[in-house]
């Protein structure tokens, strides 16, 4: 029996030791990038300094529930740079502004906007402003994509919100089981993935790590966990060669131009902005200077615009330059909830002046 | 707890020191562990249901002392049915309930009647399938006076709730695993060795090859519409490929893992995919409950002997109760009463006996006949899963409708950009290299148990580490064991 136990032993131990090492470090409640690239955290307590973010109240209502206040001063629509809950621009917005968010419509915010807006949506809802905004590496599909004759009756829409909150709770029991499954899941190819994936974190200095996420080196401190690698999407660097094109940047701004005479019409409001991709803002201070350089911004803003135009990236670039450090998070593809509140404090210029 | 859990893999060392190592020396103390261990492997799904599988043990076991004793024909036929209407219908209750009153309803609409009746949430308990039939076979054995009752309840309740087979098989005769609670059981390094080579086996039939598989099978069912006519082909040949690997993959499991306490249970599947023919297909596939069936059923009620009608019903009978057992939805009986079509021509001209060997046996390839009729048996199988995996009778239909009229050059190709586009190479190289491992093994228990033996260490060191490197980073998605739903 001694010998079936330790021949055992001489196949398990070392499954067993890259599974313990795994689950000692390889934290599920990180950025999505450090999650998806299966890369262990670099400070436990890095986001502690966003904490104070969390005690603000929830305070913009969702679409979704169909809530029963018919004027509101801003509507939000975008992607998940509107989402992060309450640390997100749209509730620091909300502690000032009455909001409602959009969300579900389509998974499009240009196209849900444009269903809106053919619909009979602002008869049953005053809306004074209406922000819209999109991250900069989706625009080639969201833009390619869009039609802006769709149409959707208010009805339908209950119907679409109503299925949505049946779809989120059926979505919350799958992730309750899936969670419990995942506790217990030994066989998966995580632990291997964590192990070389770390290996190729710390001992390369531009490397793709699993999922594409990207792993460069920075010449300066940028993020508050004394690291000077940066990660990002490899969609943002893809993206880059579709917005570098001016023609591109017209087609957007035309549709955003069209949008807002459709607004006026319904006595809205058009309030535009362009999550820059986080490549977009660190890209001048990665080391290997063989990264091109993104042009959207740039050509973006030249173009003549009807609707009011938050240039996030100019102002977030600014703010990069002048030293400030994790105005992206350093784990997560998203901005940081102070990068968040400047936009929240964007909006409200907009908003304040027209009351004044 | 899943086999392929973490949970599992902590309670069985821990299970298997205390019982060597601690329990050794005495049997009925080493026999109550395992009733102890059972129940807690049980219980881990949902403790609640302990009291059902005690319940049936301590009725099932009282049955048959009493039959031992009775020698009146009415009264043991008594008896006997005592036991079949209380585990039936147990069975019945949890597994069909409602699977009957909706169909009352809808019978009684038919005819301009309305019955009301209330559906019930009843939870399934896991494994229900698979006891109830393993102690009725027990006494139903002791009715034909083929085996003495037992007179230890604790070598019975161990019989019954066995861990390694318990929610899934194999389901054990109490000719075989009876008597081997009754003896001593003494460590053998071989058998246990043996044994963890068949888990790990089992294993990699079960995690790599059905969870890769179920990822793609699941897509293409769950979107059928969305899809070519070839595509609908490659989902069902995907979830032939999943329900082998998940089903097989765990009696491989429940066989090595029972190895491991030195016990012996019967072989499941025989490489069933290798058959010739549907007859060699059903003495090859899930072969504890075909034989169980065969033994219980279709032999009492005459079997291949009698008239022509006689020979038709009994094979019809069979098969839709066959397929009614996995689960109460006319799919299922569909599922059976294709297979009885296609095994009933065999019958009727005498030709379901003539592939008793191994495949291509002595030989590398199989000839091209042998060929033809396994491709034949594989389409045939293919066919019938649809039926099994489809979620009612209509997009079963439905299914095989879209896929029969779009099989041209154009639908191919989408086959071609599908593979390409969700990068599914590396797990059809891993298809491929598992079929060729079965084959090279098709003549053994299971395909590596007796090859591998020939290779130099560092060889089989080599492949066992390639084994275990490939459950962990080719594990698809967790998928729930197929058979714990019947």
């Amino acid at each position: 029996m001694k010998k079936l136990i330790l021949r055992s032993l001489w196949y398990v131990t070392p499954v067993v030791l890259i599974y313990v090492f795994t689950i000692c470090k390889y934290n599920l409640n990180v950025g999505d990038l450090l999650r998806m690239g299966y890369v262990p955290e670099l400070n436990s307590s890095y986001r502690n300094q966003f904490a104070s973010f969390d005690s603000l109240p929830v305070r913009f209502d969702e679409l979704q529930f169909l809530p029963k206040k018919k004027h509101y001063r801003v509507l939000t629509i975008g992607d998940s740079f509107t989402g992060q809950g309450n640390r997100g621009y749209k509730n620091q917005l909300a502690q000032k502004e009455s909001v409602l968010n959009v969300s579900g419509v389509s998974w499009s915010p240009f196209e849900s906007l444009s269903l809106l807006i053919n619909s009979d949506f602002f008869e049953h809802y005053q809306i004074d402003y209406v922000v819209l905004q999109s991250v900069e590496r989706a625009l080639p599909d969201r833009i390619e994509t869009l039609d802006t004759n769709k149409i959707l009756l208010f009805e339908d829409l209950e119907k679409k919100m109503n299925a949505l909150t049946e779809e989120d709770k059926r979505i919350e029991r799958q992730a309750t089981l899936e969670k419990k499954a995942h506790e217990h899941l030994f066989f998966s190819n995580q632990s291997l993935k964590f192990v070389w994936n770390t290996m190729k974190f710390f001992f390369s200095s531009k490397t793709e790590l699993e999922n594409g996420i990207q792993k460069v080196t920075l010449n300066r401190d940028l993020f508050t966990v004394n690291n000077r690698s940066l990660l990002f999407l490899k969609d943002d660097l893809l993206s880059v060669r579709y917005n570098q094109k001016k023609e591109n940047a017209e087609k957007l701004n035309d549709y955003l131009n069209a949008f807002t005479q459709k607004l006026k019409e319904k006595n809205s409001q058009l309030i535009y902005m362009t999550a820059p991709d986080k490549y977009d803002i660190y890209q001048k201070y990665i080391k290997d200077k063989s990264f091109p350089r993104p042009l959207f911004f740039e050509n973006f803003r030249e173009l003549e615009k009807q609707y009011h135009y938050i240039d996030t990236q100019e102002i977030l670039a600014k703010r990069v330059k002048a030293g400030e450090k994790d105005v992206y998070y350093f784990d997560d593809t998203h901005w940081s909830p102070k990068s968040a509140k400047i936009i929240a404090e964007e909006i409200l210029k907009i908003t304040t002046k027209k009351a004044e | 707890m899943l086999f392929n859990s973490l949970d599992f893999a902590i309670f069985l060392p821990i299970v298997f020191l205390i019982y060597w190592y601690l329990l050794g020396k005495n049997l009925q103390v080493q026999n109550f562990f395992i009733v102890v261990a059972s129940y807690l492997f049980y219980g881990w799904w949902d403790w609640r249901f302990l009291g059902l599988i005690l319940f049936s043990t301590l009725v099932d076991y009282s049955m048959a002392r009493l039959l031992g004793r009775a020698e009146n024909l009415r009264k043991r036929k008594l008896l006997l049915w005592v036991s079949i209407v209380v585990n039936l219908g147990f069975l019945g209750f949890f597994k069909y309930y409602n699977f009957f009153l909706d169909n009352f309803v809808v019978a009684f609409s038919f005819f301009g009647k309305e019955f009301s009746g209330t559906s019930l949430q009843i939870i399934l308990p896991v494994g229900i399938s698979f006891y109830t039939f393993q102690t009725l076979s027990y006494v139903i054995d002791v009715y034909r006076k083929e085996l003495e009752p037992s007179k230890n309840v604790i070598s019975f309740a161990a019989y019954v709730s066995f861990f390694p087979q318990l929610v899934a098989g194999p389901i054990e005769r109490a000719t075989n695993l009876l008597p081997q609670f009754e003896k001593k059981r003494t460590f053998d390094y071989a058998a246990s060795a043996d044994g963890m080579r068949q888990i790990l086996w089992g294993l990699f039939k079960k995690v790599v090859i059905a969870d890769n598989c179920a990822e793609f099978a699941n897509q293409i069912f769950n979107h059928y519409g969305d899809y070519s006519g070839w595509m609908l082909v490659l989902g069902a040949i995907f979830f032939t490929f999943q329900i082998y690997g998940d089903f097989s993959g765990y009696s491989d499991i429940a066989i090595g893992t029972a190895r491991l306490f030195g016990f012996k249970l019967m072989r499941n599947f025989a490489f069933p995919y290798f058959s010739r023919d549907i007859a060699e297909f059903w003495r090859r596939w899930h072969i504890s409950l075909s034989t169980w069936f065969r033994d219980y059923l279709y032999i009492p009620l005459g079997g291949s002997r009698g008239s022509l009608w006689k020979k038709i019903r009994n094979v019809f009978i069979i098969f839709i109760v066959s397929g009614f057992w996995h689960g109460a939805n006319w799919t299922f009986i569909a599922w059976g009463v294709l297979n009885a079509l296609f095994f009933l021509p065999l019958l009727l001209s005498k030709r379901n006996r003539k592939n008793l060997d191994t495949i291509a046996k002595g030989r590398v390839f199989p000839s091209f006949r042998e060929w033809l009729g396994m491709l034949t048996t594989f389409s045939l199988t293919v066919f019938a899963w649809i039926f099994f995996r489809a979620e009612n009778l209509s997009q079963a239909f439905d299914y095989v409708y879209r896929m029969m009229t779009d099989l041209s050059l154009t639908s191919l190709q989408t086959v071609g950009t599908f593979i390409f586009h969700r990068h599914i190479g590396s797990v059809l190289i891993l298809l491929v290299a598992f079929l060729l491992i079965e084959w090279k093994g098709r003549g053994d228990q299971y395909a590596i148990e007796q090859f591998i033996s020939r290779w130099r260490k560092p060889t089989r060191v080599f492949f066992y580490y390639g084994l275990i490197f490939c459950l962990f980073w080719f594990a698809g998605e967790v998928q729930q064991f197929i058979y714990f739903q019947f």
